[in-house]
């Protein structure tokens, strides 16, 4: 372990005294002041820490990821290149502890780095909570739907899956499915067909979802966010929380704009016995289909936790993600010469930062139709598509990160659960194996090869 | 091979090195079959002009290059095992040393990676800044050091371990002479206490005053090797040195050695080498200036051992490894000696 810690901090000290932290703090005050400042919000106090906190916090962790991934990269290349990890190897150090003692003084170094970034933000979100005029509904507004930490609820499932296989089965026995295409196409087919439907209300119709909890509401105003789409600009709707008819039952007339997300505030009242049903009635007197996103249904808010804590588990998320990074580079740093070990990492960030178009490829069966309609048959260049795409879905999701700040900003609960499983995947296992991977190469690794 | 005493510090047999380009192909035959052995307590010198594959070998023997085919075993074991690396010692040709450390940071940090122990690594810090003479650079970061003070500290990190073995690729390069001069006192000291010493050079005259025996490499082929002595002897010449003789007693000899040869002998006034005649007038210009004497150099305590501490009490700084009392047999050059006395004392004609 002295071998480790003082590799450590010869890299921290090293990283320090470069200048590195000078120059990255000054960066990070600028865009911590400046980035909210140019970001034009909705002019509301809630909206300018909601920028503060996704946007600002989002650019300068994505800077600090850089920095990880750099400093990972040449810790162990560049050290190879310029023979000072000579005098490293030629000592009685195993490998692993040199990666493992390299890995760590990055993370002492990123920890620095971002706690002086969470630190600005919160000082900067308290600094505008007292100086900047807001009226009392925006205050209540940011203490209720921002500065806390709700749990998301999702509508009880309705079997939607289920029955689009049994419907499945039913074409097939049928012979309706066309011939060449395939199984998985088809059952996509009819439960995306399934769900449209579900989600659909025609004028005069309703649609109802249900939320279990299961937990207390904790005597806190709960919030119904949704979406939705119609061919009209404006809606004219009816949503009911809680039983029919009972005098707790809340009910919202609306008329409102298609597309954008809307909140609606319930008192908790309405709520009993660990759920809650919710239902839009479309009452618009010219007729418009009212389109609730079957991949983005309503959601129940309820709250759960400080603001404060769901702050420090973001950052625990973040300093894992900035951990990950630092692994990648310095496994690339050491497989790889300096050049290409940057090119790598750089690689591995995009991929990475474009991993939700990646798996929205892994799940296209037909890249190049032959012709148009539902029943496309995929080629043989599809499948290798295909499978390519998938390979690198499976490479990079378990690596992903969720958008635990736009959650944050948008006042969501990120549970211990979460940090624990992020820990667990990526710095435990995914990192282990980095390491493993990289005292294998490097004890087998010429590092006297001329330069 | 298991460590032995009489087994041979280090050993390479037929040792190979071929540099390869990208797609594996034969670029560069760096070193081409060599094989030598150096023993326990010898300073053993490597010798070659650019790319012969002087550096090549010692990276192999510490492990950095990895020999193509052939057998390497230092101190009885793969050079790349942990454990052979806790026992030696490595100054490269270039000092690789961590620019944004202090002299003090620099060898703590070297000192904890061979797990010493914080008040050890103190004692060695010590003690090898006084060594080097960098006591007042202690909290100075090396990379605004001169070449010299960092060829210093290098040396210094590569003893903070007490080696073995001693790898020292270029020790001189880049010293003034009174660091030469320390250094190749430094190597001796070292020779005497058991370590073994394995350096390469281009300043032939440093590999002369130190080293035991030598290998010459050329095209990644030993050339010639074999005791210094041995190598340099011109078996068929023979040099007499004598005090300051009257002309009378100067003709008489050189009568006598023409009879007992038949050939004019060749005269001429011993010379001293640069190197000692500059440490001279440094050192009496230093006399001159400073009122008080100069504090001497000294090897870092426990470099010295504990059983040797008499011995080097009062370490010269100017002897060589010609000084040393032969072992065994007197060398030719005493067989001479008597001879040239029994002569000057009987004749030629009495013998």
């Amino acid at each position: 372990m002295n071998r480790v810690l003082s590799i450590a901090a010869v890299t921290l000290r090293t990283a320090v005294r470069s200048r590195i932290v000078v120059f990255m703090m000054l960066l990070l005050v600028f865009i911590l002041t400046g980035l909210p400042s140019a970001i034009r919000g909705d002019g509301t106090l809630t909206g300018y820490v909601q920028v503060l906190l996704s946007y600002t916090l989002g650019f300068a962790g994505f800077i600090l990821s850089v920095v990880a991934v750099w400093t990972g990269c040449t810790a162990v290349s560049s050290e190879i290149r310029t023979h000072q990890m000579d005098l490293v190897v030629t000592k009685p150090v195993p490998a692993v502890q040199i990666w493992f003692g390299k890995w760590l003084g990055i993370l002492a170094l990123s920890l620095a780095l971002l706690l002086f970034t969470f630190a600005a933000a919160y000082g900067g979100l308290r600094w505008a909570m007292i100086h900047r005029s807001a009226s009392e509904v925006d205050i209540q507004k940011l203490r209720e739907q921002v500065l806390v930490a709700r749990e998301k609820i999702a509508p009880r499932d309705e079997g939607l899956e289920e029955r689009a296989e049994n419907l499945y089965r039913l074409r097939q026995a049928e012979g309706a499915v066309p011939e060449g295409v395939a199984p998985s196409t088809a059952r996509r087919i009819i439960a995306d067909d399934l769900r449209l439907q579900a989600n659909s209300v025609p004028p005069g119709y309703g649609r109802r979802w249900i939320f279990d909890f299961g937990s207390s509401v904790k005597d806190r105003p709960l919030f119904l966010r949704y979406t939705f789409s119609a061919s009209r600009p404006e809606i004219e709707g009816l949503w009911t929380a809680g039983e029919s008819g009972s005098r707790d039952q809340a009910v919202r007339r609306v008329t409102e704009a298609s597309g954008g997300v809307r909140t609606w505030r319930i008192p908790s009242a309405a709520a009993r016995d660990g759920s809650l049903t919710i239902e839009f009635g479309n009452i618009h007197e010219e007729p418009a289909t009212v389109i609730f996103p079957p991949e983005n249904p309503p959601v129940l808010l309820l709250y759960h936790d400080s603001f404060e804590m769901n702050f420090l588990r973001v950052f625990c998320i973040a300093f894992i993600r900035i951990a990950v990074l630092a692994a990648i580079g310095l496994t690339a740093g050491t497989l790889f010469s300096e050049p290409v070990a940057l090119f790598f990492s750089a690689w591995m960030v995009l991929l990475l930062n474009i991993g939700r178009y990646i798996r929205a490829m892994a799940a296209t069966d037909v890249f190049f139709p032959v012709h148009d309609g539902p029943a496309r048959i995929p080629g043989l260049l599809d499948r290798l598509l295909h499978l390519f795409f998938a390979a690198l879905d499976g490479l990079v999701r378990p690596l992903q990160s969720p958008d635990v700040l736009g959650a944050m900003a948008a006042g969501e609960w990120v549970s211990w659960g979460l940090v624990a499983a992020e820990f667990l995947v990526k710095v435990l296992i995914f990192c282990g194996l980095l390491a493993a991977l990289s005292s294998f190469v490097l004890k087998r690794r010429e590092v006297g090869l001329p330069a | 091979m298991a460590e032995n005493a009489s087994n041979p510090v280090i050993a390479a047999a037929d040792l190979k090195k071929v540099f390869r380009d990208f797609w594996r192909r034969p670029k560069v035959r760096a070193v081409d079959g060599i094989s030598f052995e150096v023993s326990r307590g010898e300073v053993f010198g490597l010798l070659g002009p650019n790319g012969s594959g002087k550096s090549t070998t010692i990276k192999m023997l510490l492990g950095l290059l990895f020999p193509t085919s052939g057998r390497l075993r230092v101190l009885g074991e793969s050079p790349r095992h942990v454990k052979t690396r806790s026992r030696v010692g490595y100054l490269p040709e270039h000092s690789y040393i961590y620019p944004h450390l202090t002299s003090e940071e620099t060898l703590d940090f070297y000192g904890r990676l061979f797990d010493l122990s914080r008040r050890e690594r103190r004692r060695r810090m010590e003690q090898l800044l006084e060594m080097i003479g960098l006591q007042h650079a202690r909290h100075r970061m090396v990379g605004e050091f001169s070449k010299g003070m960092a060829r210093r500290i290098g040396l210094a990190q590569a003893l903070i371990n007490d080696p073995d073995v001693v790898v020292l690729d270029e020790p001189t390069s880049g010293l003034d002479p009174i660091g030469c001069r320390q250094v190749k006192d430094l190597i001796l000291t070292l020779a005497r206490r058991g370590k073994t010493v394995l350096m390469s050079s281009h300043l032939l005259a440093d590999v002369e005053d130190v080293c035991d025996r030598i290998a010459i490499l050329y095209n990644g082929k030993i050339q010639a090797m074999g005791p210094v002595r041995e190598l340099l002897e011109e078996k068929g010449r023979s040099r007499i040195t004598l005090p300051e003789l009257s002309p009378e007693a100067m003709a008489r000899v050189l009568e006598l050695l023409r009879k007992e040869f038949g050939e004019e002998p060749e005269l001429e006034h011993p010379r001293r080498d640069l190197e000692q005649f500059f440490l001279d007038v440094v050192e009496k210009a230093r006399r001159g200036t400073q009122a008080s004497p100069p504090k001497k150099e000294k090897l870092a305590g426990y470099l010295e051992g504990e059983d040797l501490l008499q011995k080097l009490a009062a370490p010269s700084t100017t002897e060589t490894k010609r000084e040393e009392p032969p072992p065994s047999a007197p060398p030719p050059a005493a067989r001479t000696d008597a001879r040239l006395s029994h002569l000057l004392q009987n004749g030629p004609d009495n013998e």
